[in-house]
């Protein structure tokens, strides 16, 4: 009997065990366990030219499934191009031209890119901020503070 | 003059205080607004309008929030754009249109699931009368702030915490007029303010399919699909064996059984004693309920019936609240339960009865024990206690240590503490 019932025991976490390995491949009520985004870093080349419109790229590190916000400041002086669909081929962005501040909708996307013409002469820093919005938290009223700094990048023209 | 003064002042007073309960009652009631937050109210959250609500946020255009914007995101990306419903007890559908950050739980047993849930850190706020005192089941919720008694909540409290779900204790099967059924939940309704609520019902008399259907419901809910799996696994190990076992048992070869409570009689036997009629782990371990088929929940029998019933084996239920501890804690008066056990087995009227004369009376924990997810445990003690020869290589006890590490996570030797919820109880 005490073999009965522990063969029982084994046979039916066995079988169990099956149905669950089934379950996930056929990909059904997996929970959902969101690994936070890590960061999110800015590549500019180092040799600009006055007048030249050059690319500002953003890579978003972190594993899939994730919803990224991202907001971009460029410096004094430095222009988007005048045609917002110019501006970038990622499919959610949005310009504020008098705040000289380029925002992002990454779902899924982990690489965005965005250009920027540079003035004549001068130099300045690209600031920018990123957001994983998966992260869920029972806190209320959290805002800007939560966001994250990308580092800044120092452009020097010419 | 000076009497005038005071009243315009009076007045000023008033109107402000006005001014305020309206801003804080229409802002509370937008915060359960019936649309997925960023959507257009047509119930199906788009990429496009997540990824507009995003890029204005980060630009800090408009009045959404981070909450607004986050939740929206979530739902986009795990509920596919779509809210999430729940059939409560009650039959009733809740609709999630936010994921659930927020509970205010205001019943033990249902804490308890949300512990093996995995849910804890979303509890915000707990009832005064028993969760807070529970520092060794819920160490992580003794700080939390008091929502009421579970009986009498504090809706001004609850409110205030802005949850996202209100999780109380009631009785879904209970009539239309009874107090803690259906009339409860309208009452919750109207002073929740469009809060939703979750009507869990792990009591005893629900069937353990309906039991684990909540718990995989929950499980949903809550976006803890897996750990429900596993837990609903769990629970068919600790039972299924047992139901195989019993379920071919001649009526002759189940021993009968009363299960009662002294709660509502001040802890004596009375002439019209309480039977519980419904009381599924017993009919899993074999047992045969005296009181089933009498209707209800249970009742009030004479105790002239009992006897002539001559119950084998007697089970006292016990509320664990009574003493503001769960029987986790190291220092759970047992005293209690040897009291109400003396009591029957001293009632000069059961003398002759077979439990008695065999001294099969025990006290069976309410809370944490018959009721909620350990009642998968509590069926494999009862198994135990009613057949102990077709069981004889069951140890509830370990299967209780198993459910303590893998669910409750808390650090509790059950074989040290195993008295607290089967009274008295030995393994062989």
């Amino acid at each position: 009997m005490v073999e009965r019932y522990a063969n029982e025991i084994y046979l039916a976490r066995c079988v169990f065990n099956v149905l669950i390995i089934a379950l996930l491949f056929v990909g059904t009520s997996a929970s959902v366990v969101h690994n936070d985004v890590e960061t999110v870093n800015r590549h500019i080349k180092s040799d600009i030219q006055g007048g030249e419109e050059f690319i500002v790229t953003l890579d978003i590190v972190g594993e899939l499934p994730f919803v990224v916000g991202i907001v971009e400041t460029i410096p004094e002086g430095f222009e988007f191009p005048k045609d917002d669909e110019d501006v970038s081929d990622f499919p959610h962005f949005e310009i504020d031209r008098g705040r000289r501040t380029i925002s992002f909708a990454a779902i899924d996307e982990r690489d965005i890119e965005y250009k920027v013409i540079a003035p004549s002469s001068g130099e300045g820093i690209f600031r920018g901020k990123w957001v994983d919005l998966l992260i869920l938290s029972p806190e209320l009223d959290e805002g800007y503070e939560r966001l994250n700094v990308i580092e800044d990048v120092t452009v020097k023209v010419g | 003059m000076v009497g005038m003064h005071i009243v315009r002042i009076l007045k000023m007073v008033g109107s402000i205080a006005l001014l305020t309960v309206i801003a804080f009652t229409s802002s509370t009631a937008s915060m359960y607004d019936e649309k997925i937050p960023c959507d257009d109210g047509d119930g199906k959250l788009t990429e496009e309008e997540i990824s507009s609500a995003i890029c204005s946020y980060m630009l800090e255009d408009g009045d959404l929030s981070l909450d607004d914007v986050s939740d929206a995101a979530w739902v986009y990306a795990y509920w596919g754009g779509e809210p999430k419903t729940m059939t409560d007890g009650f039959g009733e559908v809740v609709t999630f249109y936010r994921p659930v950050e927020r509970i205010v739980s205001a019943w033990c047993t249902n804490n308890e699931l949300l512990k093996v849930l995995d849910s804890t850190d979303k509890i915000v706020a707990v009832d005064s009368s028993m969760t807070g005192k529970s520092t060794t089941l819920f160490p992580e919720l003794t700080d939390l702030p008091d929502c009421g008694g579970w009986h009498e909540p504090d809706f001004e409290a609850i409110i205030s915490l802005r949850p996202d779900v209100y999780s109380p204790w009631l009785i879904t099967t209970a009539n239309e007029d009874d107090s803690y059924g259906i009339m409860r939940k309208r009452y919750l309704e109207e002073n929740l303010l469009g809060m939703p609520i979750i009507c869990i019902d792990n009591n005893e008399y629900r069937t353990d399919e309906y039991f684990m259907n909540e718990v995989k419901m929950l499980g949903d809910i809550l976006d803890k699909q897996e750990v429900a799996e596993e837990f609903v696994e769990f629970y068919s190990d600790c039972t299924d064996p047992i139901i195989e076992r019993t379920r071919g048992l001649s009526e002759d070869d189940m021993p009968k059984v009363w299960i009662t409570s002294l709660f509502f009689s001040g802890g004596a036997v009375t002439a019209s004693p309480y039977a519980y009629t419904v009381f599924e782990p017993v009919d899993f371990a074999g047992g045969k309920n005296i009181a089933t088929g009498l209707g209800g929940h249970g009742r009030n029998v004479d105790l002239e019936w009992v006897i002539e019933q001559n119950p084998e084996y007697i089970f006292i239920q016990i509320w664990a609240s009574g003493n503001r501890k769960s029987p986790y804690a190291p220092d759970y008066p047992v005293s209690i339960a040897k009291e109400q056990v003396d009591e029957v087995l001293n009632t000069p009227e059961l003398a002759g009865v077979d439990a008695i004369q065999n001294r099969k009376v025990y006290v069976l924990q309410y809370s944490h024990f018959t009721k909620g997810p350990a009642r998968g445990i509590c069926t494999a003690y009862l198994a135990k206690l009613l057949h102990p020869d077709f069981f004889g290589s069951l140890n509830p006890q370990e299967l209780h240590q198993e459910y303590v590490d893998i669910f409750l996570h808390i650090d509790c030797d059950v074989i040290g503490n195993g008295a607290s919820f089967v009274y008295p109880f030995e393994v062989n």
